[in-house]
């Protein structure tokens, strides 16, 4: 008798664009969603204005994506989609969540919200436990993926998922996302920094010290 | 906005604050005027992050704080090694 494997490889991202700061962070999912395209992940890219809690809710009971990206504005208790309106909160149902890797890109999640989805048996949670912040040059707001001071900020939470994505544990993904942060930093302190990367460096270290993994930590996509 | 109290507590005598904002707002003003900060639900230019800072509100506050964590973690070297 043959034996299969089901590989649960889809991915789910909600990014909001009505503000600059969710706008950055909307193009900064292209990436990912090119790299899991190529890894041939289902994609459900739960954009603009479809960042809202009914189409997310629907779609994560009836795709069970195994890794979830929440990108948005948050607080301790929720994450908001589209034009601020919660997306997730404390409230959310088990059955929602079960199973996935869920990563936030947004502030203070990890605080309440991370831990209680890990209770409601979400495999790991990765996040910040204070405000994510970065910085951008205000002359590349149409063109966020050039900008090269906010590239310091978001290619390393970048690199979190696309370690996952390639099929690492989420601690892997974590350490090598802390790594080129730090690194990051240590070349806005060298002597080649501009002076915009040099301003940049307590904003690098603020987001090194916040960011947190809880849950399983040798969970992957598999 | 601007005379929200601060949430984060910088537990700290209010003699030092004074000069932990002078300092804060030092560096604050040496950055380059074409970056913006992102953090929370809004950005803010150089002007914008040096009234919060003045102001010790809940942004000011956290400005002061991330600066004084980046100081002691460049004075006492931790900054420099990530395991």
């Amino acid at each position: 008798m043959a034996v299969y494997t089901v590989m649960n490889k889809s991915l789910l991202v909600t990014r909001p664009n009505h503000d600059i700061t969710v706008n950055y962070l909307f193009f900064w999912c292209n990436p990912i969603l090119d790299l899991a395209k190529m890894k041939n992940f289902a994609i459900h890219d739960l954009s603009a204005k479809k960042a809202e809690i009914k189409e997310f809710e629907s779609h994560m009971r009836a795709r069970k994506p195994a890794l979830l990206f929440l990108n948005g504005h948050g607080t301790e208790s929720s994450i908001t989609g589209q034009d601020n309106k919660p997306i997730i909160g404390m409230n959310v149902d088990e059955d929602v969540i079960k199973d996935s890797i869920i990563y936030a890109r947004s502030c203070r999640a990890a605080k309440q919200l991370g831990p209680l989805l890990i209770r409601k048996k979400a495999k790991a949670f990765m996040g910040y436990k204070r405000d994510f912040v970065f910085m951008y040059q205000s002359d590349h707001v149409t063109k966020p993926l050039q900008d090269k001071i906010a590239r310091l900020f978001l290619n390393p939470s970048n690199l979190g998922v696309r370690v996952i994505i390639k099929g690492h544990p989420v601690k892997e993904a974590f350490y090598r996302s802390q790594r080129l942060l730090h690194k990051n930093l240590m070349r806005s302190l060298s002597s080649a920094a501009s002076k915009e990367e040099n301003d940049a460096a307590p904003s690098l270290l603020w987001n090194l010290n916040s960011k947190v993994l809880i849950g399983d930590k040798n969970a992957s996509i598999n | 906005m601007m005379n929200k109290k601060a949430t984060t507590s910088l537990n700290i005598k209010p003699e030092i604050l004074n000069d932990l904002k002078q300092l804060t707002s030092a560096r604050i003003k040496a950055m380059s005027k074409n970056v913006k900060i992102s953090i929370g639900n809004k950005d803010y230019t150089q002007e914008e992050i040096i009234n919060h800072v003045e102001n010790a509100d809940e942004i000011g506050t956290q400005i002061m704080e991330m600066q004084l964590e980046f100081l002691q973690d460049l004075a006492n070297g931790s900054l420099y090694s990530y395991e």
